[in-house]
């Protein structure tokens, strides 16, 4: 990339006067080119493939899909470099500050944001040092961080080469094969970035049930239950036939009821 | 769906189910088993005899032409033939060694005409005619006193035994198997005809040969069940044991549609698949018997060096007898029974074989499943009690007629009366004298039990749980009484004996007392249980109302909202001064409500409105949808007092929820009535129908009935629910003293 090339970016911000705001702030220096605004974290995931800005500026506190969410689906050769946008978010600053990752605080200061804006000119211009993939990965697994997050409303999944947001109801089930975690939705299979056992703690309380060490059942999916052999199984409303554990079955039944 | 198994009380050997219909019905049965056992025996019990047709033994010497007497057994030959004599022609044809001797007594032993035999008594030589075999049903009981006790004992064992436990199977397969053996042992005790069979009686002992066929595969059965079955519950498809019975079952049956089709040429030979039959199946069960004694002890099988050696003993002679059964049917081996050692250890062998059920039936007595304890000790005292009345009886006519008829040489009647009398007097202590012998005997000695009930009640007070309450209680009365006492803990009743559960008559009392102790010490527990947990409740609510009031000081205006704020404020600074001086009015009126706020008891109605209208000031910078907001209401009822801050959570959350991308407007209602003292309130916003706003409270509303509830009694309520179309309503309620506020 030349010195003569804009460094292309992209908002995502649920309120209007502060994508206004930083659009404004951003169109003051002559190297930045806003190339899209997202209203939410479903559009940025929407817009970021197919624009392919060099860098997004996710607001954390999104009520459709958290920023941090949003940036841990960004991966591969054209993944934008992160700055995260907060107002307040305490355990998130922490985890930024130790995993050295990019973020601005509202309100928005000029000089914090050409601080910023420096750093990320010279990264896009002179190669991506590898670890950032990874230092965001490593904030998000921060204990601090991971309790503060608010709970999917809509789980993001990989679909060919983008990510798609499936609605809870549209998942009956979640289940591990061959170390990859899958959703099941319309029939067919996606792939899930979060483990069986972050999924348990991110999905809205009481929707989702762990009925043994390698599946998720969506409790409104199931169509009927009942013991066989012992063996408590439940039948999904698409024909899917799952066998709890022996070890989970009371509670199973418990959430059942 | 399907009950949980574990839930399911557990029930232990010794709890008597009690008498159901279906336990009538299935004693009905057992009874008519027995009669038939006992129809199918007799016709060959009253027309066959226990020995050939003289009613001898014969002795044989080595190279001897003639038999010679050994025994005298029984009619015809009684008084005729003595021992010793030598016999040397039957019907005038002299006999020829051991084998034609013994041909021809058996074949011409039919005829109902005597015989006349030639006999050699000492020097002299005699004719004797000896009448055909006339035998009443009691001689040939007496004759044989043993074999009969034995076939009557065994099944008369395993008949109590279905009668005390119909439910059990290995009872009713003990009692087929009992039956079995006892008709088996009728069929070969009295096994010499008198007279040629024919017609239907011939077909009769063709038939009762052919059922002989299932003994051996009766005691298969039986061994594979006794005293538990080899297989678990629900999955007997499995064991090896329970295909071997069938296979049993199969080769009987085809043994017997075999015999009774006539496919073998002659009575006699049609014995020898069944002896092959018998030679593999005894044993495989004598051996099942022997690996289940010898195995180690585990929980629920605990037999006791005594038990596990008579098993092992029982199952030898069995496997004994079986291999001397199928020796003798070589010529060359029965000769050898000629020698008195053989005789000796044969004659031993069929005595302990005959034992082998009774042996059996004592090992299932001690067997914990059966429990027959309780039907020996009801009838063993009248069992006595007779025979000791009826000596007595017998002995005061007896000998007072003897000594009268000494003396007087006369007879009189008057001494059984004297004897009926005298019983009718001595019946009654002499029940409670043997009632008390047998107490004794069974170590129910009513100090010791004082004793160990005494301290089952000193372990009561000290017992903490239900549980404690239980084990003192059960353990008193197991050490008191000498065995397991079922005992019902119904619950919030008083704890009580198992149906069916008989307690001695002296000890009832003490019984009774200590269960009623054990249920005043339940209840006693279950009052500490109850205060303490209204003291813990009592507690939580408490604890609980402080968070919710610290939760609500806390988080009045959220961070998130106040920094988004000064953002957009930041924006406007720079873009619209006149906007942006009205944002900061509405925001700082706002959160001077908000500081007050935490300070005050109350509010109106109106400062909440007002508060409401400010936060939406500020938000509508904030969104791009138009965000509206109504009050509909009596104007008296804005000066109702609310507590502060009641309706920003409210808003916050329609914000939250219903501001979805692409939702141009959101309006938001407040409807204030009361009505007979209470005061309504109904917040409603129309915005997105998003899966997360489900009925019900959340955590945030929660926390909003607990400052309500602390504000207006426990009364109030708080309730919310998705409206039809979009939207979102929650309505709060308490009772209002509402003529103060107008």
């Amino acid at each position: 990339m030349s010195e003569a090339t804009k460094v292309r970016a992209l908002i995502a911000d649920d309120e209007p006067r502060a994508r206004q705001f930083l659009e404004k702030l951003l169109s003051e220096h002559e190297d930045v080119e806003v190339v899209g605004v997202a209203r939410g974290g479903a559009e940025a995931l929407e817009l970021i493939p197919r624009l392919k800005p060099d860098v997004a500026f996710l607001d954390i506190h999104m009520p459709d899909l958290s920023g941090l969410e949003v940036a841990r689906h960004l991966r591969g050769d054209g993944a934008p470099i992160v700055v995260f946008v907060t107002a307040y978010d305490k355990y998130a600053v922490e985890a930024f500050e130790v995993a050295a990752l990019d973020y601005v605080l509202k309100p928005i200061r000029r000089e914090r944001l050409a601080d910023t804006l420096e750093r990320v000119l010279a990264e896009a211009r002179g190669g991506r040092p590898a670890g950032r993939a990874k230092a965001i990965e490593a904030a998000l697994d921060s204990p601090g961080l991971r309790d503060q997050l608010p709970p999917l409303k809509r789980l993001p999944v990989r679909h060919r080469r983008e990510v798609r947001l499936l609605d809870l109801e549209q998942v009956p089930l979640l289940f591990s094969r061959d170390r990859l975690v899958l959703a099941r939705a319309e029939g067919k299979e996606y792939l899930v970035d979060y483990t069986l056992q972050e999924l348990e703690q991110r999905l809205p309380d009481g929707q989702f049930v762990r009925v043994h060490r390698g599946a998720l059942v969506n409790l409104d999916a199931i169509e009927s239950y009942g013991g066989e052999d012992g063996v408590l199984v439940l039948r999904l409303k698409d024909g899917t036939r799952v066998e709890a554990s022996e070890r989970r079955a009371a509670e199973v039944r418990r959430k059942l009821r | 769906m399907s009950v949980d198994p574990r839930m399911e009380p557990t029930s232990r050997v010794w709890d008597s189910p009690p008498v159901t219909p279906a336990y009538r019905g299935r004693r009905a049965l057992a009874l008519a088993a027995m009669l038939v056992a006992v129809a199918i025996a007799l016709p060959r019990f009253l027309t066959h005899t226990p020995y050939q047709r003289l009613g001898i033994s014969l002795d044989w010497k080595e190279g001897q032409d003639f038999p010679r007497v050994e025994k005298v057994i029984g009619p015809p030959a009684t008084g005729l033939l003595e021992r010793g004599d030598v016999l040397v022609a039957m019907n005038g044809v002299r006999f020829h060694g051991f084998s034609d001797t013994r041909q021809r007594i058996r074949k011409e032993g039919w005829p109902r005409a005597p015989v006349v035999m030639d006999v050699l008594r000492g020097n002299r030589e005699l004719q004797v005619s000896i009448p055909p075999v006339q035998l009443g049903a009691w001689q040939r009981v007496r004759l044989f006193t043993f074999p009969v006790v034995a076939m009557i004992a065994a099944p008369l064992v395993a008949f109590l035994l279905v009668w005390r436990r119909p439910d059990l199977n290995a009872a009713w397969v003990f009692l087929w198997f009992a039956a079995l053996q006892g008709v088996g042992t009728v069929w070969d005790t009295f096994r010499f005809t008198q007279f040629e069979p024919a017609g239907g009686f011939k077909a009769y002992l063709d038939a009762y040969n052919a059922l002989l066929n299932f003994y051996p595969a009766s005691f298969v059965h039986f061994m594979m069940v006794f005293p538990r079955p080899r297989w678990t519950k629900g999955r007997r498809r499995r064991s090896p044991w329970f295909w071997m019975v069938v296979a049993a079952y199969l080769v009987a049956a085809g043994l017997g549609v075999w015999m009774i089709a006539g496919a073998h040429p002659a009575g006699q030979d049609s014995s020898s698949p069944y002896l092959w039959f018998q030679s593999v199946a005894l044993p495989i069960g004598a051996l099942a018997l022997m690996i289940r004694y010898l195995r180690r002890a585990r929980d629920a099988w605990n037999p006791t060096l005594a038990e596990r050696l008579l098993a092992i003993a029982v199952a030898l002679v069995l496997l004994a007898t079986t291999a001397v059964d199928a020796l003798f049917q070589d010529p060359g081996m029965a000769a050898l029974y000629t020698l008195p050692v053989v005789r000796l250890l044969v004659a031993t062998l069929t005595l302990a074989w005959l034992c082998a059920p009774m042996v059996i039936a004592l090992l299932i007595a001690n067997d914990p499943v059966f429990d027959p304890r309780r039907l020996l000790v009801r009838s063993i005292p009248y069992a006595l009690l007779s025979g000791v009345l009826a000596a007595l009886y017998l002995g005061i006519v007896v000998v007072s007629q003897r000594v009268f008829a000494a003396a007087t040489g006369e007879e009189a009647v008057v001494f059984n009366v004297v004897a009926a009398l005298v019983v009718a007097f001595a019946f009654s202590p002499l029940r409670v004298r043997t009632q008390r012998a047998l107490d004794r005997l069974y170590g129910r000695d009513p100090a010791a039990l004082r004793r160990a009930l005494d301290r089952a009640g000193q372990e009561l007070l000290g017992a903490l749980d239900r549980a404690e309450v239980r084990a003192s209680v059960e353990h008193g009365l197991t050490s008191g009484l000498k065995r397991p006492v079922a005992v019902e803990w119904p619950d919030g009743e008083l704890p009580r004996l198992a149906r069916g559960e008989e307690i001695p008559e002296d000890a009832a009392s003490a019984v009774a007392n200590l269960l009623m102790q054990a249920g005043i010490r339940l209840e006693n527990l279950a009052l500490q249980e109850q205060r303490a947990a209204a003291e813990r409740r009592a507690a939580e609510l408490r604890e609980a109302a402080t968070r919710a009031e610290l939760r609500a000081l806390h988080a009045q205006v959220q961070p998130h909202f106040l920094f988004n704020a000064l953002n957009a404020l930041s924006y406007l600074t720079e873009t619209d001064p006149p906007a942006a001086q009205r944002f900061t009015e509405r925001l700082a009126d706002m959160l001077r409500y908000t500081v007050q706020a935490s300070q005050r008891p109350d509010a109106r109605l109106s400062e909440e409105i007002a508060f409401v209208e400010d936060y939406l000031g500020v938000a509508r910078e904030r969104y791009e949808s138009a965000l509206q907001f109504e009050y509909h209401g009596a104007r008296d009822l804005l000066a109702v007092r609310v507590p502060p801050l009641l309706l920003q959570p409210l808003v916050e959350n329609s914000l939250k929820h219903g501001c979805a991308p692409g939702l141009d407007a959101l309006h938001l209602s407040l409807v204030a009535e009361a009505s007979d003292g209470w005061l309504t309130l109904v917040f409603k916003d129309d915005g997105a129908a998003t899966p997360g706003r489900k009925p019900g409270l959340g955590v945030g509303l929660t926390n909003l009935e607990q400052r309500v509830q602390r504000f207006a009694g426990p009364e109030a309520s708080v309730s919310a629910r998705p409206v039809d179309g979009g939207g979102f309503a929650v309505t709060l309620r308490w009772r209002a003293a509402l003529g103060e506020a107008a």
